[in-house]
């Protein structure tokens, strides 16, 4: 049996001037699911992926990760546990061999759950010299090198749930569907959950498990949920 | 040898201030005719700094004559706040409670190192107006340049870089953490003039102190002595009082490790 990982009732954020800008229903997650989350632009879809993480100040009945009440939780196990990739990437003004040094630094890093060799696995796959990669000067990477440099710190951190946001928009084709199948590899084989925002609907049918309409609003207007 | 105290300089009279003057004057019609609308700021801020000057002189010398302990710690405290509004009146993006934010970091600076530049000075009477007001004035008015331009580049890189710091901060990394290369450049951006005026002192510039001492009968000697002292506190200062201020800027801005406010001027 899937073991719930998010369980979300009545999630609001609201901005600096007091007026409602998200607001989800309810929302769960469970292990090996694959979530295609749609919506219009400027429906708050990175908006939720960013509220899950507690980049906001949000407010809820109820947030549980893994049973735990998240309000309750160290906050940065839980970003660790649910990671956050966004679209553009920025990275620093250093070497790629940095970049991992960086991170993998991080003080709720340890040689447990942060594996390197992950990253050089994910880059070798994409048929990239991982020797020749090292060297590169982040500032001198492409939008979608860049976005494959975030998805190779993920895949070395490994987390439980993958939160994308458009991480794949600046891939081109034939390593898209590398790196899809990769996340569904994770889904299938061990149980990991992926939340993915990508305006390229026609594979997602038969990747993702299911959709989620995030109908968010500005001002003050009801905000919607629907779900299949 | 030259005996140095018997060289005076002599009394400046309201003459010579016109006549100085009249450099702004002609700098501030120069930019006039070209276009540039210098001369307004130029010329009210001259003003202001004559009238400025010139009270400052009349309230030193009442303090001075006065020269008792309760009037020094209070003018001492009073430039100390005037110092912190200055700071951050200057900050575009200022955080909540800033001036109360930059007036700890000035008198966690600015306070113990003078008291340790008065004692070096053989200064131990502390509460000698004539001596520690205007060496706290100097060490202050370095300090509060060097917080506002690191507190102004934290700000400010914090909020270009944002996509920078929510990479680490996804990553589960700490706010102090995902802000160490901006807090570093922004200490380097409030310590950099004063490591270059350190860096030319005495071979292209000669510090301001040091020429009044000079002009005052002091051996150049002393003079340069003194200025390095000068230069030492102030470094420092501007170095401790940048850390503090900065460090208490990104601690109001942190101050919520579930979400941050901040962030919130993205959406609307």
């Amino acid at each position: 049996m899937n073991e719930t990982f998010i369980a979300i009732k009545n999630l609001s954020l609201f901005n600096n001037k007091k007026e409602l800008i998200l607001a989800i229903n309810e929302f769960s997650l469970k292990s090996g699911e694959f979530i295609h989350l749609v919506g219009p632009s400027g429906s708050g879809k990175s908006l939720f992926l960013k509220s899950l993480i507690y980049l906001y100040p949000i407010q809820f009945d109820t947030y549980l990760f893994l049973g735990l009440d998240t309000s309750k939780q160290n906050i940065f196990e839980l970003r660790r546990k649910m990671l956050y990739l966004n679209q553009f990437p920025e990275l620093g003004d250093k070497t790629v061999s940095e970049v991992y040094k960086t991170f993998e630094s991080l003080k709720i890093n340890s040689p447990q759950n942060w594996q390197k060799k992950r990253a050089e696995d994910f880059i070798s796959m994409l048929s990239i010299s991982w020797s020749e990669w090292l060297k590169r000067p982040v500032s001198y990477l492409s939008g979608g090198e860049l976005q494959i440099l975030q998805h190779s710190l993920a895949s070395a951190a490994d987390p439980l749930i993958y939160l994308l946001d458009e991480t794949l928009s600046a891939i081109d084709q034939e390593k898209r569907k590398l790196i899809l199948e990769y996340y569904v590899k994770k889904t299938k084989s061990q149980q990991k959950s992926v939340i993915l925002i990508d305006h390229h609907t026609s594979d997602m049918a038969e990747i993702s498990t299911r959709d989620f309409l995030s109908l968010t609003t500005h001002s003050r207007n009801l905000v919607s949920r629907q779900e299949n | 040898m030259r005996d140095y105290n018997k060289l005076n300089m002599p009394n400046i009279s309201h003459q010579e201030i016109i006549a100085i003057s009249f450099l702004t004057l002609f700098v501030g019609i120069f930019s006039w005719k070209m276009g540039w609308s210098l001369h307004r700021p130029l010329w009210i801020s001259t003003l202001r700094c004559l009238v400025q000057l010139s009270l400052l002189g009349y309230v030193l010398g009442y303090i001075f004559q006065a020269n008792h302990p309760a009037i020094t710690l209070f003018s001492i405290a009073s430039i100390t706040v005037v110092a912190a509004i200055a700071s951050s009146a200057r900050l575009p993006l200022a955080v909540r409670g800033q001036r109360r934010l930059n007036f700890v970091a000035l008198i966690c600076s600015t306070w113990p190192i003078t008291l340790i530049t008065l004692i070096v000075l053989q200064q131990y009477d502390l509460t000698k107006p004539t001596i520690i007001i205007p060496l706290l004035g100097l060490i202050l008015g370095h300090s509060l340049n060097g917080i506002t331009l690191g507190v102004e580049r934290f700000t400010s890189e914090l909020n270009s870089n944002r996509a920078y710091f929510i990479s680490l901060i996804s990553f589960g990394a700490t706010p102090y953490e995902a802000s160490q290369d901006l807090l570093k450049n922004s200490i380097k951006v409030s310590i950099t003039p004063v490591i270059n005026s350190m860096s030319v002192a005495g071979i292209v510039t000669v510090p301001g102190m040091m020429t009044g001492q000079i002009m005052s009968n002091v051996s150049p000697i002393q003079a340069a002595l003194y200025q390095y002292v000068i230069m030492v506190a102030v470094s420092s200062s501007i170095f401790v009082g940048s850390y503090i201020g900065i460090k208490l800027t990104a601690k109001q801005l942190f101050k919520s490790s579930k979400g941050f406010d901040f962030l919130l001027s993205d959406v609307s």
